[in-house]
């Protein structure tokens, strides 16, 4: 990082060749949407790199960057929401098949899938980054135990999704 | 041990695998098919692929642009910044509308009002200094940060003071929150000096603080300056010029918010 800010163009290859990947993890089980996280892992990156100065030395790195790409991703919602208000449907959705759909694989971003935004963003920071309690707390502006109640109440919902998977099964 | 004990376990020590855990959790594991199956779904979440042209478009959108910069100074360095600018504002303002207030007032009364003044405008300043970094140490919701130092000063203006009536009641109220306001419109821009290079994620609520601490720059001003004693009076033109620019900063902080 203070390779980046100093200007140095290696460093600021290696920091987001190191980060991105992680980053683009995150958004795509926050949104779903593969394109939709590339977008963001792009406008995450244009505002890192105006507030690249806001990061002050010997502050944990995780937190700052996560704290920007949650902002974003908030920014990016809101963008979103208003943009499909405004939006028509020109043609009438097709019927759905009479078939029973087949039940999805079940992967991280599928099981994540069913939990409020707070739990997931909560859950993909600690289990797909490997970032701790009091990162994700300072990334998310909240305490270490609200993350931790964050954290609980997302594992309760999960068992139950697994355990209704399984009694449909 | 239960599932439910497990999903505590779990978040208590997000950064430990299962082979790391207790004993009994690791016997519990063995023997609850779901558990083990969550836990296997938690471990290990697939490796994303990150192409090649996706990196090439980030560094051709940051590389061209890349400069030197200097990072934001420590939180200590800012929050002072912000206290001098404070005391700039109060000395100027008391060194021209003079001392009266500071030599009505007894030893608790000063005692109290100023203490009370003067950790709220450090916790502030500190609080505002630290924000200016995305992703700082959370310490309390921004709204305890409001709400204490406001709620503080009545409590102690409400048990300090007691009622003096005077007829022209209305023309010091008008007076002293005029004074009070303008104390704070002047220490603003000292105080846009001082945060404007932090990245504020919260414009509205940082808007607030910054506003407030502001106000509280009236405050101390009226309190140096302003003989009139009476609760009711300290209450609506000395904290309400505090919780004007209160809102004033948070508006600020909503217009920024949406330009």
């Amino acid at each position: 990082m203070l390779g980046y800010q100093r200007g140095d163009s290696a460093a600021t290859t290696a920091l987001i060749r190191q980060v991105s990947p992680l980053l683009l993890r995150f958004f795509t089980s926050q949104t779903g949407s593969r394109a939709e996280a590339e977008d963001l892992l792009q406008d995450t990156w244009l505002q890192i790199h105006k507030a690249r100065h806001t990061h002050r030395p010997g502050e944990p790195l995780l937190p700052w960057i996560y704290a920007i790409a949650r902002h974003v991703r908030v920014d990016g919602y809101r963008r979103s929401s208003r943009i499909r208000s405004r939006e028509q449907t020109m043609n009438p959705l097709p019927e759905p098949s009479a078939g029973v759909a087949p039940t999805p694989v079940l992967d991280f971003d599928t099981l994540v899938a069913v939990l409020p935004a707070s739990q997931r963003e909560v859950v993909s920071m600690l289990k797909v980054s490997g970032m701790s309690l009091e990162e994700v707390a300072r990334a998310t502006a909240s305490s270490v135990g609200s993350v931790k109640l964050k954290a609980h109440r997302a594992y309760e919902k999960l068992r139950s999704v697994l355990r209704s998977r399984d009694d449909v099964v | 041990m239960s599932c439910d004990d497990l999903d505590r376990l779990r978040a208590e020590s997000p950064l430990s695998g299962s082979s790391d855990w207790p004993e009994e959790a690791r016997r519990h594991l063995e023997s609850c098919a779901r558990c083990a199956r969550l836990q296997a779904l938690l471990d290990g979440p697939s490796p994303v692929d990150f192409p090649e042209s996706l990196q090439s478009r980030i560094e051709a959108a940051i590389l061209p642009a890349l400069r030197p910069v200097s990072p934001l100074p420590g939180v200590w360095r800012v929050a002072a910044a912000l206290l001098l600018g404070a005391i700039l504002v109060i000395a100027a303002a008391n060194w021209r509308l003079g001392v009266e207030g500071w030599d009505a007032r007894s030893g608790v009364q000063f005692a109290v009002d100023f203490s009370l003044l003067g950790i709220s405008g450090v916790a502030l300043s500190n609080l505002l200094a630290q924000q200016m970094m995305p992703g700082s140490r959370y310490r309390a919701a921004v709204w305890v940060w409001l709400a204490a130092p406001l709620v503080a000063l009545l409590a102690a203006v409400a048990s300090l003071y007691g009622d003096q009536f005077k007829p022209d009641y209305v023309a010091w109220a008008l007076n002293c929150l005029k004074i009070g306001t303008a104390c704070a419109a002047c220490s603003a821009p000292l105080f846009w000096l001082a945060l404007r290079r932090g990245f504020s994620l919260h414009p509205i609520a940082q808007g607030a603080a910054a506003g407030l601490l502001a106000g509280l720059v009236g405050v101390t001003v009226l309190e140096i300056y302003c003989p009139y004693l009476d609760r009711f009076h300290i209450f609506v033109s000395h904290i309400g010029a505090a919780v004007i620019a209160a809102l004033a900063g948070a508006a600020f902080g909503w217009i920024k918010n949406k330009t």
